[in-house]
């Protein structure tokens, strides 16, 4: 399991920019897909237990080592290195 | 055929044995001959013979045995059997005493179970024989009915024995109600309200058992496959709901809905009045439905009422509406109204651009509920200061529950951090209060009834109903799955499990669509006036039971797991996993159940309070060696709903994580439990621990239970269990807690409760595990 997650669901408005947030970071700090990041469909089960798991509801959210860090909101790119370099680095 | 007779002794009067006065009719002679088996012609002579001898003042008796010696020279046996029928007197319901005649069986067997009539007369000449064979000088009418019911059976007219029969209790039962003081309970107290409640209850639940439900759905009931909620009110009354004290304030207020029976009042002007007339909306709604009944957005409605009053009078208002509240003894049979009240620290933001409704229900459309933000804040902080203050003892208020709207972003942002801190006094001081998370999931517009029940007032109400004052809405009625059961019956194979999952959530949706006929029909007939009260010149109803919660509830689901997989909820991943697979495909099944009906169905965290032990102790005779309980024997009881068994040695923190993955799924709502273990918490470990609970949970709904100990003797009331007084000494110590919504006096309580009481992991507020300490 990678240590940063984003989970999204299907009929999600704000998904879509949430996923471009997360693939000009993975860019920037070369986070490989897979590996260091991964995007879970929550319409898929396993990911939706795993995102209620982490007392996530909504979409989309971010996850951090087990720990949500932006739940139903898209985070700025800053915000979210922030988070990230606070975090794992 | 009999002859025609004509009445020649028009003007003779006969005088019965209970002296009142009578014209002699002969034919009455001629009726009671043939119905011992006389024949017509016989019957007949013998009435003409006596016709000429009567006398104006004779008594029945001396008719009976002129006809009687008549008899005796034709036909000695007829005679003996004419004798016996003559003396035969029926206690009859209607307290008179009348002769038995079998024409009342006739012509009630084919009223009331719609048999041919032959066939009746079968009957009722069966169940004379089986009478003269017994040689009784009275019988009652029960007594007729039962041996009528004994030859239904006989000839296999089951159902029809189910129309006939009688409803009611064994005398022994009766008696042991009125006479037999019984151990005060914290619900029902002993007293002649409850004397007639607890005898209504039989009757009705038995009416609803074997009259209003299919007999499939019954039995479903009673093999504890499911759990109908309240069946003692099924076939009568509504569940809960939730009002709009802007439609009172509006329009005035009908204590009976329709002000027949009771005065009529006007808007209320004065503050004194708007907060008396919210006490009795609530009473006079509970007389129309068995759950909670409260208010959504209590202190923002009547936040105009307290403009230009001094804090101490609005301290005093807040009072005067929770003693009433605690105070009204008049409900269902004796006992508080279940009341609740839903609070905002701040006006909520659909309100602020409402016009608000005045003093004298007048409406501007220029003020609106954002120009009353600091009486709303007012009224606020006066109600947490009076349950903070007790009753005139000391001791909490438990009701109406108070529950208190939390919104995660203004905590973030550190709005009404003060109220905050206050209400956590209030925590940490009674455990009062309920914590309402709004969670970004949850619908935006909701409110908590009765024990937990969310209601998406989204749903249920349009834009009109915002701005008219007629928010309102309720669950209809409650049916719980026993999830445990599911499991022995499935044996470990996951497909059977769900199969047998959907079966039971289709019967439990059927007895809820029977209800919405139920309560459609009593609407109809004004059973239930207070609720079918007009709200507008369209002829809605105050209660419509189409935008009703229609509620199916789980318990058990830690049980479940146990018999399915070997594993309780906290063990492991993979059984908290399969666990929220269960609950999602409950929620999946109640979806389409919305779909096909239209109807708003909904998955709740039931109370379970007499449920979870019921469904235990029926499985532990059921499903001998294989039923998976807490604690054992007559104590054995199954953890509510989705939650972590209440002995479960974990950490508060895994606890609250595992619960709250389950909320989101329960959109007819979900209940957390934070039982504090300290005597003495600090609000501040509780502040910060409702700030955590809020922020870092999916949890929507959740109050710290702290446990009280009430001296009787001094009425000293302190954190905790304790044995001794800690002001007297005294040992006579009234123990209180809460049950799954409210607080109560825990020796009403049954014994599984008291098991999951003792039971209980208690926490510190930094979520460390501590030991109860009553030996007791």
């Amino acid at each position: 399991m990678t240590r940063l997650k984003l989970f999204v669901s299907k009929n999600c408005p704000r998904c879509p920019s949430a996923k471009r947030v997360m693939k000009e970071i993975a860019e920037e700090l070369k986070l490989r897909d897979g590996v260091d990041y991964s995007i879970l469909n929550i319409d898929e089960d396993d990911n939706f237990f795993l995102a209620l798991q982490y007392q996530i509801a909504s979409t989309p959210s971010f996850v951090i080592d087990d720990e949500p860090v932006f739940v139903g909101e898209v985070p700025k790119k800053e915000e979210l290195i922030r988070m990230i370099k606070g975090k794992i680095t | 055929m009999a002859h025609r007779y004509v009445n020649r002794n028009i003007g003779i009067r006969v005088i019965r044995s209970d002296n009142s006065v009578d014209k002699f009719n002969p034919e009455e002679i001629i009726v009671s001959c043939m119905n011992a088996g006389v024949s017509s012609s016989i019957a007949t002579s013998i009435a003409l013979d006596i016709a000429k001898n009567v006398y104006d003042g004779i008594t029945t008796r001396e008719i009976r045995e002129m006809v009687y010696s008549s008899l005796r020279r034709i036909n000695p046996e007829l005679a003996e059997r004419y004798k016996y029928r003559a003396r035969l007197r029926v206690r009859t319901s209607r307290t008179t005493l009348e002769t038995f005649d079998r024409k009342h069986i006739v012509n009630s067997l084919v009223k009331e179970t719609g048999i041919d009539r032959k066939l009746a007369e079968k009957i009722a000449r069966d169940v004379g024989r089986e009478l003269e064979r017994m040689r009784l000088n009275y019988v009652t009418a029960p007594l007729i009915r039962e041996i009528v019911n004994v030859k239904l059976l006989e000839r296999g007219l089951e159902r029809e024995r189910a129309k006939y029969t009688r409803l009611g209790m064994p005398v022994y039962d009766v008696k042991d109600l009125i006479e037999k003081p019984h151990k005060e309970n914290a619900n029902l107290q002993y007293n002649p309200e409850t004397v007639h409640k607890l005898m209504a209850d039989q009757i009705s639940k038995e009416y609803a058992l074997i009259n209003v439900l299919p007999i499939e759905l019954a039995d479903s009931h009673m093999r504890g496959e499911i759990h109908i909620h309240d069946l003692d009110y099924f076939a009568t009354r509504p569940f809960c709901f939730s009002h709009d004290i802007r439609f009172f304030l509006k329009n005035g207020f009908k204590a009976d809905g329709v002000g027949n029976h009771t005065a009529i009042a006007g808007p209320a002007k004065r503050p004194e009045v708007a907060f008396l007339h919210a006490a009795k909306v609530l009473a006079a709604s509970q007389t129309n439905c068995s759950g909670g009944q409260g208010f959504s957005y209590f202190n923002t409605f009547l936040a105009p009422y307290v403009r230009g009053l001094s804090e101490r009078k609005i301290n005093q208002l807040a009072q005067m509406f929770i003693y009433e509240m605690s105070q009204m003894y008049v409900a269902r049979g004796g006992q508080t109204v279940f009341s609740s009240i839903d609070c905002d620290m701040s006006i909520p933001e659909q309100f602020r651009d409402v016009p608000a409704v005045l003093p004298g229900g007048k409406v501007r459309d220029r003020i609106t509920y954002s120009d009353f933000e600091d009486e709303a804040r007012k009224l606020f902080n006066a109600l947490v200061d009076v349950y903070l203050h007790g009753d005139y003892i000391g001791k909490p208020f438990n009701f109406p529950k108070f529950e208190v709207q939390i919104y995660p972003k203004e905590l973030k942002n550190g709005e009404n951090e003060e109220e905050l801190m206050k209400v956590s006094r209030l925590a940490a001081k009674f455990g009062t209060p309920y914590y309402i998370i709004n969670q970004p999931y949850m619908p935006k517009f909701a409110c908590y009834q009765c024990c937990s029940f969310l209601m998406p007032l989204t749903e249920a109400n349009t834009d009109d109903d915002l701005y008219n004052g007629t928010i309102r809405g309720g669950g209809l009625q409650v049916v719980t799955i026993n999830l445990p059961q599911i499991a022995y019956e499935s044996n470990g194979n996951d497909d059977k499990l769900f199969e047998l999952l959907e079966e039971r959530m289709k019967k439990a949706r059927d007895i809820l669509l029977l209800k919405r006929e139920i309560i459609k029909r009593n609407l109809r007939n004004d059973l239930l006036p207070f609720m079918s009260q007009r709200i507008d010149d369209n002829g809605t109803l105050y209660l419509e039971p189409d935008r009703q919660s229609y509620i199916i509830g789980l318990v058990g689901m830690n049980e479940m797991l146990v018999a399915h997989l070997g594993l309780e909820l906290h063990e492991s991943d993979y059984a908290w996993k399969f666990g929220l697979k269960v609950m999602k495909r409950m929620k999946d099944i109640v979806a389409r159940f919305r779909e096909e009906t239209g109807l708003n169905f909904s998955l709740a965290r039931t109370p379970a309070e007499s449920c979870a032990y019921r469904l235990a102790q029926i499985d532990l005779n059921r499903y001998d060696g294989k039923a998976v309980v807490n604690g054992s024997g007559d104590s054995a009881y199954y953890t509510n709903s989705f939650h972590v068994r209440p002995s479960a040695d974990v950490p508060l923190w895994k606890r609250l994580k595992i619960e709250g993955s389950f909320h989101p799924l329960t959109d007819g709502g979900a209940m957390s439990h934070v039982w504090l273990g300290e005597q003495n918490p600090s609000p501040e470990g509780i502040y910060e621990l409702t700030r955590k609970i809020s922020l870092k949970t999916a949890i929507q709904y959740f109050a710290f239970t702290k446990d009280l100990s009430v001296c009787r003797d001094c009425s000293f009331v302190t954190g905790g269990f304790v044995d001794r007084c800690p002001n007297c000494n005294s040992t006579r110590i009234d123990y209180w807690s809460r049950i799954t919504g409210y607080y109560q006096n825990i020796s009403g309580w049954n014994k599984g409760k008291i098991a999951e009481l003792r039971d209980r992991a208690r926490y510190g507020t930094q979520g460390n595990v501590i030991a109860l300490k009553s030996k007791k």
